[in-house]
């Protein structure tokens, strides 16, 4: 099976972000294809770029036609910025109902607190959930998806976020009788220190990078070319320009078009 | 004290001299001065009038005094003739740049001028067995080594750093009678430097004197210090890492659950930043009586210097059992820790945290360490023992000019 994973990835993005690579990773080792788009350009992904309003629910229709299944994760800005308006959030959701409806299966990963604005009611939402496998954080988002009526039970999983790591404990200091004192503290403390360092400069790495990029032109490096997962060719291709446009943008040009 | 069969006379030229001046070199050699005067050497200290490495303006008075059986001779520097060119040779070296003989010798002559020392030893160099200069990069060693190089032992103090690669001061070090050294790093760099080193060399060190008492309680309650703290005595310049210490203490606050607070001693603006007004405690110039309370009551000393020829401030630490915290970027201190087993080194921040962190949480392995730096410091480093060491130095030093 093919499977398109939408969502940050790391190395940004924290726990959330390790639990959705984590999750593509578990597909990919159950023999799946796995693509992962994220629209943090810093994230290991296959592709990135902006993925938020009417450019995911664009993108994904598109994709639909390369991809068996989707595992898509809604993260703060992703589909929706933090204050949405009524009627925008109503459009997206619908676009985004009818574009997953084009994959065989579905999986949505829902963030704790769920960052849908105004609820997950609503009859905006109904094509969103009626095929999808949802997955939540805890039994309170649970129930809150469970009172939505065409969302069957079934299909709501609590996966708790899986905790980090323990740390291994750090060394023991060398006591005071120690035959190379010197030696043997200075030995706890380049371990530690290594320990310490590995961690706050591997994502120091990635986080000293700004996001969005500063320079448009480096956008291209994220957008994976032709025929990896990117948008396809035909008529949705041709939308596929219009998705990196912002909302306003693109309906005025769509009006342009119908004269 | 042995006495010496014939008294040696003996000159001292140093750019500065006094007992309210800090800095290593002008430390070792007013020490040495007065320990050599003290075993009956007739012993000249020519030095000049400044107090500030700064601004070298004249601050002492001009002429002759003694001071603890020494004859300090104290000469005017003159005006500095053009100090946005001085500026911009001075960056030049600094970045390494090569610079064509005349320029090296307006960079030498672009800080610090002493016309009148230098006559005095054209009139008087032949009064004197032997003339001991230091430390390398200044117009008073390297002019004066010049006069009669023949008497000349320059106690160079070199550092790893952009200064030490000039030909000037590789023709100095090659061109005297005879080199003191502090450590034997500072002696493998001088061979790195001045494939010609003048044959006559050895490694001597240097001496700090061993207080008597202590009293580390009343200097926390002099200045109202009520939590444990590390200690930073010296200069707070970036040439001494004073910043990168500064920073590296803040990163280790933010790692650990750390006791200390950071407190600095020395000369030069510390330029605390707000955020850290709370945890670091700048005492600015503290008098010598008061340093040894000072590094006793330390939970460590924090050497963040990579520019340091022998480190007093690590040896007046080891002798009142203060553990050591050195940068390894400092050849020199960290041969000391680990000849002596008494010092940790750091490489990074890091390392830094780590440090600081054992200090915390393995106090008594801390003072284990601290009291092998003290018998490191007692077996090698007292005046009795250097100047018997400089005092055999010199006789052979003599005796081989004169033959």
């Amino acid at each position: 099976m093919k499977v398109l994973v939408v969502g940050t990835v790391p190395p940004p993005g924290g726990a959330r972000a390790g639990a959705l690579a984590r999750l593509a990773a578990d597909r990919l080792a159950a023999g799946n294809e796995v693509f992962v788009w994220s629209p943090d350009t810093r994230s290991a992904a296959h592709d990135g770029g902006s993925l938020s309003g009417v450019r995911l629910p664009l993108r994904l229709a598109a994709a639909s036609r390369s991809f068996d299944g989707v595992v898509l994760r809604i993260e703060p800005g992703l589909p929706f910025a933090s204050s949405e308006r009524r009627v925008v959030r109503t459009a997206l959701l619908v676009m985004l109902g009818l574009a997953l409806k084009r994959f065989e299966e579905v999986v949505i990963v829902l963030d704790s607190p769920i960052a849908i604005p105004w609820g997950v009611g609503g009859r905006a939402t109904k094509e969103l959930w009626s095929r999808a496998h949802v997955i939540v954080e805890n039994d309170d988002d649970r129930v809150r998806l469970l009172a939505v009526p065409w969302l069957d039970e079934q299909r709501v999983e609590v996966v708790p976020p899986r905790p980090a790591p323990e740390p291994a404990p750090p060394r023991a200091w060398p006591g005071p009788d120690a035959g190379d004192l010197r030696g043997a503290v200075l030995s706890v403390v380049r371990a530690r220190a290594a320990a310490s360092r590995r961690l706050e400069e591997a994502g120091a790495a990635f986080e000293r990078a700004p996001f969005p990029p500063e320079r448009p032109e480096l956008a291209a490096f994220f957008e994976a070319a032709p025929g990896r997962g990117g948008a396809s060719p035909g008529l949705l291709g041709g939308l596929a320009p219009l998705a990196r446009l912002g909302g306003r943008e693109a309906l005025g040009r769509l009006r342009r078009l119908r004269g | 004290m042995r006495s010496m069969s014939a008294p040696l006379r003996l000159a001292f030229v140093t750019p500065r001299y006094g007992r309210d001046i800090v800095g290593g070199s002008e430390a070792v050699m007013g020490e040495a001065a007065r320990g050599l005067a003290g075993r009956g050497a007739a012993v000249d200290v020519l030095t000049t009038c400044a107090k500030s490495h700064y601004s070298w303006a004249n601050e002492y008075p001009a002429g002759v005094v003694e001071d603890a059986g020494v004859t300090i001779r104290r000469f005017p520097t003159a005006p500095i003739r053009s100090p946005l060119a001085a500026a911009a040779l001075e960056r030049r070296v600094q970045a390494g740049a090569a610079l064509a003989p005349e320029e090296e010798l307006a960079w030498v002559n672009g800080r610090l001028r002493v016309p009148d020392l230098y006559l005095h030893l054209v009139t008087h160099a032949s009064d004197y067995d032997a003339i001991v200069l230091s430390p390398y990069l200044f117009w008073s060693t390297l002019y004066g080594a010049q006069v009669a190089p023949e008497r000349a032992v320059v106690m160079p103090c070199l550092h790893d750093e952009p200064y030490a690669w000039l030909p000037v001061v590789r023709a100095a070090l090659s061109s005297v009678a005879g080199l003191w050294f502090l450590s034997e790093p500072e002696h493998e760099l001088a061979h790195r430097v001045a494939p010609s080193l003048a044959p006559f060399h050895r490694v001597l060190g240097a001496a700090v004197e061993v207080p008597d008492r202590y009293d580390p309680d009343g200097f926390r309650l002099r200045h109202g210090l009520e939590r444990p703290y590390v200690l930073y005595a010296g200069r707070r310049e970036q040439g001494k890492g004073w910043q990168g210490l500064l920073a590296g203490f803040t990163s280790a606050l933010l790692r650990h659950d750390l006791p200390f607070d950071l407190v600095t001693v020395g000369v030069g603006a510390a330029e605390v930043p707000d955020g850290l007004a709370e945890r670091v405690v700048d005492l600015g110039f503290v008098d010598a009586k008061e340093l040894p309370d000072a590094f006793a009551g330390a939970s460590a000393l924090l050497q963040p210097s990579a520019n340091e020829s022998f480190s007093r401030t690590v040896m007046e630490a080891w002798l009142a059992s203060t553990p050591v915290v050195a940068t390894a970027a400092g050849h020199v201190v960290a041969w000391h820790c680990e000849r002596s087993g008494g010092g940790l080194t750091y490489v990074d921040d890091w390392e830094l945290a780590e440090c600081l962190a054992f200090l915390a949480e393995a106090p008594e392995a801390a003072a284990a360490l601290a009291d092998r730096g003290r018998d490191y410091v007692l077996a090698n480093y007292t005046w009795e023992r250097v100047l018997d060491d400089v005092e055999s130095f010199l006789a052979a030093f003599v005796a081989g000019r004169c033959r």
